[in-house]
């Protein structure tokens, strides 16, 4: 990321009364002025003594960094401020969109070096949002899609690669059907000069022209029936492949990805968009290859026989065309109201039987109730005006089409009764003229539809095409870890501007056991997903067994890790099968075992289905407890070298937990392991204790020598040992 | 008879407590004194304590931003509300509104210039309440939210949130550039 931008030579010659153009270490525009208004060409450049402010033409504010004792910024809500204080008060500098936010907390955190006298220069490996060179937002890929060359036409081509030959084999039955449906016009045509007016052949040339119709019908039909067979086939392959790729690229993709959407939102973003663009291939593409051709075809036909005709008929085919068009937008309007009005009846009802639990217990039956019948009202009156409208306009839209075919049969009429044209040509004229004016509406939404296909295919190549965050998925050494951990300097953030974790140090031993604690939303559970490895840190680094984590193959290293995470997670399925899910290898026995420490194997065996049970959705037919003790019989089933607890015996009464604590007592031994938790009872059998307060270990130590410290941790004991006290 | 009145004592004093530690401190015009600082921050002087800088925060910023103010020091912790920034007097209702106004930030699009899709992206030309403004916003249906029937929140891809009150007060010509969005 850029942190030192060039400045125009007139900021540049101002900013140098300050700061002299050599001496500017960081630079960087900003886009809101004083009174809150979006302006262009301001800047802040900072020097190792100066920090200037270059604003509306001028250099407005310009601060001593040795007379200031902080430079920090002030996250707002669409925006936010670099401000600085000097002798205790607080000074605003600059004020800047989200698009800059990034940017200023890496040059308030390097310009804090320089006040500090430090003399080091902060610098970002954080990807560039836009385009350098042209100015295109930069997509997960990393790369400029216009500048790097590989645009959608590419992907097309690549994407069509594998089906080339069912490609070109729906074209030649498209092509032999267009023929076919143009070259049965012809045979009618002699069919009705030569045999029926003028009675060459007789009834042999009746049933010859019969015969001849029926073949070319035959023909069309069956070629009609191929060509929807094979683009079935390939719209299904095609989507089938996009999902498949989709699905195993997401999960590869580390969960800041996958984190910030909702899952529903990509399990839709899969299911939608591959469905669209396998709709586009069945019932676009081919189709429209199939008209296309057909209307050429006519066209030319038309104009060979009677280019009098041929012009009537291309002067009325835009006027059908647009009418229709224009018709069936508002249809199209209309009837997606409609569908978003049904979605949101769906929606909530969805919503009020899912929360059935807490509609009921407020007592607020009847008023939701009312309030579903207002919407149902409401959708029903919609329908029947949409019905009403639908079926008065519907039938015009084939009167308009006719348009063009009377106005054929006058003047063409007119030519056949002076002798110019045959009737069998007169009719042909008419079949063609219909044959290119009724597809027009269809082919006048042709860029709508492409154009949703575009905005899927992105969608989908945003996916597909993103980087993996996490390097070294695949690769990677294997190893049978000993369990040994050290944070060294680690930085994280979810958001690059906003650390939750700033500047770790700790080193933990193989087989020590630390508890964590802190306040909520301390960062206690992000520290575990570092170790974890579901995200990478920013900055530092974490070391296992002596090795950066980024070395190791992490589908092999999450094998020796157990996890119990804050939020419980049960797939469907039956108790057997969630708690063999990190070792499916796993016997019976193995099961039991583990179930057995966790202290779930009484209740499991109590239900009527015992291990067999089957779980609803997030197991939401047990309790949370025995949620919980589920989950921890999957993390030990695995025998791993590494274990984090996060709140994992949060929901269980005192006595089973003191019985778990027992058991994981002496499962613990030899491991290492993380073990979370606001009830600081449960930490009792910790090695060490750490503190998380501030973004940064606060204390550090056994039970006792934090005790004797009377710091945060003294604190915290005592408290809850007040309120113990007072609720007894 | 001496236990039952021992017991509403308790109550009573229970009430007093949780009152003291959860009701709503109001700052007003009586009791606290707010200023603007050389600096661009605001500065408030209540019941005998002073903070160099306080942010306001809105409880409802879409729906009533100018009710139930949040006052917090420099540190997020809550010194008290304000009932109704607008009922305050003199500077200091001038200073929490522009300290209100200052913390949100989300410009109201006025008119659209022209959207421009490649790649993946569609590029927006607006004019708002703030501004000219251009930005960038991700293809697909998360980008634009719709709050009731007319009222659209954009995001870009930066996260910075634009507002159109109601797309019935676009022109035909606008409407049509964002349909995709719709
Ligand atoms: N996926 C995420 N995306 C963005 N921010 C997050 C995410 N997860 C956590 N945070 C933020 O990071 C901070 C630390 O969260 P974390 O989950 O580590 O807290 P914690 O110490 O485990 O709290 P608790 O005791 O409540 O579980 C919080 O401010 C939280 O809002
Ligand atoms: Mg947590």
């Amino acid at each position: 990321m850029i942190l030192k931008f060039e400045l125009p030579k007139e900021a540049e010659y101002k900013i140098s009364v300050y700061i002299k153009p050599e001496d500017i270490v960081y630079a960087l525009p900003f886009d809101i002025d004083r009174s809150g208004n979006i302006v262009d060409n301001c800047f802040v450049a900072a020097g190792r003594e100066r920090i200037a402010v270059y604003e509306n033409g001028e250099v407005t504010k310009c601060a001593e960094l040795n007379e200031c004792s902080k430079i920090f910024t002030v996250n707002l809500v669409g925006s936010a401020q670099l401000a600085v204080s000097v002798g205790g008060e607080d000074t605003v500098l600059a004020r800047y969109s989200m698009k800059y936010v990034s940017k200023f907390a890496y040059l308030a955190r390097g310009v804090q070096i320089f006040i500090d006298g430090g003399t080091a220069v902060v610098e970002s490996t954080e990807e560039e949002k836009v385009c350098p060179v042209c100015g295109r937002a930069i997509p997960g890929t990393g790369k400029c899609p216009k500048c790097s060359g590989g645009g959608r036409m590419s992907r097309i081509a690549e994407l069509s690669k594998p089906y080339v030959k069912n490609l070109l084999l729906i074209s030649a039955v498209m092509l032999a059907v267009s023929f076919a449906n143009i070259y049965a016009r012809f045979v009618e045509r002699d069919f009705i000069d030569n045999t029926l007016i003028t009675n060459n052949d007789g009834v042999f040339g009746i049933v010859k022209y019969a015969l001849l119709m029926i073949l070319c019908y035959v023909l069309c039909v069956a070629g009609e029936a191929l060509r929807s067979w094979l683009s079935i086939r390939l719209g299904s392959a095609v989507s089938m492949d996009l999902r498949e790729k989709m699905y195993v690229k997401i999960q590869r993709l580390s969960l800041s990805f996958v984190g910030s959407r909702q899952p529903g939102e990509l399990m839709n973003k899969i299911l939608w968009d591959t469905e669209t663009v396998r709709s586009f291939i069945e019932g676009t593409l081919s189709r429209m290859l199939n008209v296309f051709l057909t209307m050429v075809f006519a066209c030319v036909a038309v104009f060979a026989i009677n280019w009098k005709l041929a012009l009537i008929c291309f002067a009325a085919a835009p006027v059908v065309g647009f009418v229709t068009f224009t018709l069936r937008k508002k249809f199209r309007r209309m009837y997606r109201k409609q569908w978003r009005l049904s979605d949101k009846v769906n929606s909530r009802l969805q919503d009020v039987l899912a929360g059935i639990l807490v509609v009921k217990s407020y007592g607020r039956e009847k008023s939701e109730s009312e309030y579903f019948c207002r919407l149902t009202d409401d959708l029903a009156r919609m329908q029947s005006r949409n019905e009403k409208f639908w079926s008065t306009f519907n039938p015009l839209i084939g009167f308009f089409f006719s348009v063009g075919t009377y106005l054929i049969l006058y003047v063409g009429g007119l030519d056949v009764l002076t002798g110019r044209i045959s009737i069998g040509e007169l009719t042909q004229v008419t079949m063609y003229t219909s044959m290119i004016i009724q597809p027009l509406g269809w082919i006048m939404l042709f860029p709508k539809q492409v154009a949703n296909l575009n905005i899927s295919m992105d969608r989908i190549y945003d996916i597909l095409d993103r980087q993996t965050e996490l390097s070294n998925i695949d690769t990677g050494i294997k190893k049978d870890i000993e369990g040994e951990i050290e944070f060294r300097n680690t930085v994280f953030g979810y958001r690059s501007y906003e650390p939750v974790l700033d500047g770790i140090d700790f080193r933990v031993k193989p087989g020590e056991m630390i508890g964590i604690v802190g306040a909520s939303g301390s960062g206690k559970s992000t520290m575990v997903n570092l170790i974890m490895r579901l995200y990478d840190c920013d900055d530092g680094s974490i070391l296992v067994d002596g090795r950066d984590i980024r070395d190791y193959n992490q589908q092999d290293f999450h094998r020796q890790i157990g996890v119990v995470l804050q939020e419980t997670f049960l797939f469907g399925g039956t108790v057997y099968e969630n708690i063999k899910f990190g070792k499916p290898s796993a016997t019976r026995e193995e099961v039991i075992r583990a179930a057995k420490i966790a202290n779930a194997h009484d209740f499991i065996c109590r239900m009527p289905g015992g291990y067999d049970t089957m779980l609803a959705e997030n197991g939401n037919n047990l309790s949370g407890g025995e949620r919980q003790r589920v989950a921890i019989a999957r993390a030990i089933l695995n025998d791993p070298r590494i274990l984090i607890l996060d709140e994992a015996t949060s929901s269980l009464d005192t006595e089973t937990e003191y019985q778990i604590q027992e058991a994981l007592k002496r499962l613990v031994k030899g491991r290492t392991t993380f073990a979370i938790a606001h009830r600081l009872s449960t930490l009792e059998n910790a090695d060490r204790i750490i503190v998380i307060d501030g973004h940064k270990i606060a204390e550090a130590g056994t039970h006792s020598e934090l005790l004797r410290k009377k710091g945060i941790y003294y604190g915290l004991v005592t408290a809850q040992l007040d309120m113990s006290k007072k609720a007894v | 008879m001496t236990e039952q009145t021992e017991i509403k004592d308790i109550l009573k004093e229970q009430e007093e407590t949780v009152e003291a530690m959860f009701g709503i401190n109001y700052l007003t015009d009586q009791n606290a004194v707010f200023r603007r600082t050389d600096g661009g921050f605001v500065s408030l002087e209540t019941n005998g304590a002073f903070y160099g800088r306080i942010d306001c925060y809105c409880a409802f910023p879409h729906t009533a931003p100018y009710e139930l103010i949040s006052v917090r020091d420099s540190d997020g912790k809550e010194i008290g509300m304000i009932e109704n920034a607008e009922k305050l007097s003199g500077e200091n209702r001038e200073a929490v509104k522009e300290q209100i106004s200052r913390r949100y930030f989300m410009p109201v699009i006025k008119r659209i210039e022209s959207v421009k899709e490649e790649y993946g992206y569609s590029y927006w030309e607006t004019v708002t309440d703030r501004g000219k403004c251009r930005f960038t916003v991700a293809a697909g249906a998360d980008s634009v939210t719709r709050i009731g029937e007319n009222r659209i929140f954009v995001s870009d891809i930066d996260g910075n949130k634009f507002e159109i009150e109601d797309i019935r007060r676009l022109k035909p010509k606008e409407l049509k550039m964002i349909d995709v969005f719709l």
